[in-house]
């Protein structure tokens, strides 16, 4: 499959994307795609987006770093976590197929500085970015699913328990810290 | 041509040309963003905004770069001017936590709030935890001051410290030569001792300074030049002998200070707060970043030592 093929897959046909980056992990293709997702997410914070409050646009260089070293370490991390968490509900699959599809996930944050020009010039842009926003999300989520799915050869209703697991485990976490505060005050 | 080589190139060719606008917009932006009020109301005016005056209050700060302005006083001076052009907004509450700063920062804000009187706004100053010296002076343009019991206030006057570090340069071995064009030209350096000649003329701009405050008091308070000069001694009041001495209007908290800002301008019912805050990094590098401890390294010792004029509490 050539890269053309591989970029149509990752926009149309997801399932097929990641079953190809999860036999062969197209390094270079996948850290494209998030150093790119990275750059893009850090150019989208610089916008002043019409929400009425300044952007961060008053540390330009220290932003875009830390918003590109952000997004990829946040992928090893992600990577990691949910591995471990696929692993205790019967995924099997390897780390390194993970990591290679949950990078393809990263793809919709390409899509963060057109939706953020789209808000400096059409009329309620605020409104048009936040709806983008959420589509971004969605899709983001929908891609990391297929993602947990294809590599561990789960079901994707398992895989939406693989994702949420940490996230339930922090929140529990953080009500019984909570409770504990709490009850000390 | 295959379909899905369009398609990825047409998408490709979206997102270059998107990231080159972007990059393009980032580099192009404007370099002052005003502040934006938080809320939007159409059509009715009972809008009290909100400046918030923390910490030490300079025009910039020395570190100078791109972090200067988010944390000096040309932030809060464009809020002011932003919230004098908003008719919403019919009073104005000047939320101060501060002990003051240099001199020409806090004559900036002094004048940013007489700019706002002028547009026909009220202006009440609440006083936090610290509201002294500079940040006193500040309030001197206001049409009310409302401290709290316990705020601590006052401290009028001016300081000028000089660090000297002569001593420690000798220990450490350190020299420094100073080649100047005029006799005065090093005054206030921390490399030597202070003569009694420079020590008469930092006194005079001293004065001149000291002046200029006094006469602050005498305006916004109504006091005589006698009554001013008794208060003006640097000491510091409480909120509550403030209000005996007349330095403040009443005792309150913030919220009171918005209830008297309402009265004052006429608004009816409930007012619409209507915040300009400070820009997001401004509030936190300014608690993070302004310190009064220990500085060890040379260059922060020359730093510290290098004369300045504050109207500011120690």
């Amino acid at each position: 499959m050539d890269w053309v093929d591989f970029m149509y897959n990752i926009l149309v046909h997801p399932c097929d994307a990641m079953w190809e980056v999860c036999r062969r992990r197209h390094w270079v293709v996948v850290i494209a795609i998030v150093v790119c997702s990275g750059i893009s997410a850090a150019i989208a914070t610089l916008l002043p987006v019409k929400f009425g409050f300044p952007s961060a646009g008053n540390m330009l260089g220290v932003s875009t770093a830390m918003v590109i070293l952000g997004v990829v370490l946040s992928w090893f991390m992600n990577a990691g976590i949910l591995h471990f968490f696929a692993g205790l509900w019967g995924g099997d699959g390897k780390a390194s197929a993970f990591l290679a599809a949950s990078g393809i996930s990263t793809f919709p944050l390409l899509f963060l500085v057109p939706l953020a020009i789209v808000s400096q010039v059409a009329p309620l842009g605020a409104l048009w970015f936040l709806l983008g926003l959420l589509a971004v999300a969605v899709w983001y989520v929908y891609l990391l699913i297929d993602a947990i799915s294809t590599a561990y050869h789960m079901l994707p209703g398992r895989a939406v328990a693989v994702l949420l697991t940490p996230m339930l485990i922090i929140l529990v976490a953080m009500l019984i810290t909570a409770g504990v505060i709490g009850s000390v005050l | 041509m295959r379909r899905e080589t369009v398609i990825v190139t047409l998408v490709t060719f979206l997102l270059v040309l998107s990231t080159i606008c972007g990059v393009w917009l980032v580099l192009n932006r404007p370099q002052r963003q005003l502040p934006i009020p938080s809320r939007i109301t159409l059509g009715r005016s009972n809008g009290i905004g909100v400046v918030y005056l923390y910490g030490p209050l300079s025009v910039s700060s020395d570190s100078g770069g791109f972090m200067a302005r988010l944390r000096g006083t040309d932030a809060i001076v464009e809020q002011l001017k932003v919230l004098a052009k908003d008719d919403r907004v019919q009073a104005v509450v000047l939320r101060i936590n501060s002990g003051g700063g240099s001199v020409a920062a806090i004559q900036e804000v002094y004048e940013a709030v007489r700019n706002l009187k002028a547009h026909g706004k009220k202006v009440v100053a609440s006083f936090g935890d610290v509201a002294a010296s500079g940040a006193y002076y500040v309030a001197c343009a206001c049409d009310r001051i409302i401290a709290n019991p316990g705020t601590i206030t006052g401290s009028i006057g001016v300081i000028f410290s000089v660090g000297n570090v002569e001593g420690l340069f000798r220990k450490i071995g350190v020299k420094v030569e100073v080649i100047k064009s005029g006799k005065y030209k090093d005054i206030g350096s921390g490399y030597r001792e202070m003569t009694e000649e420079e020590r008469g003329l930092l006194n005079a701009m001293l004065d001149s300074a000291y002046g200029q405050f006094v006469e602050a008091v005498k305006t916004g308070r109504g006091f005589s030049g006698e009554k001013v000069e008794g208060l003006a001694q640097g000491q510091l009041f409480t909120g509550a002998q403030a209000l005996e001495a007349g330095l403040v209007d009443k005792v309150g908290s913030y919220e009171d200070a918005v209830k008297e800002a309402a009265e004052l301008a006429g608004i009816k019912g409930e007012p619409e707060i209507i915040e300009a805050p400070l820009p997001f990094f401004r509030r936190l590098l300014g608690s993070i970043t302004e310190s009064h401890g220990l500085r060890f390294s040379p260059q922060e010792l020359v730093e510290e030592s290098s004369p300045r004029l504050e109207y500011k509490m120690w």
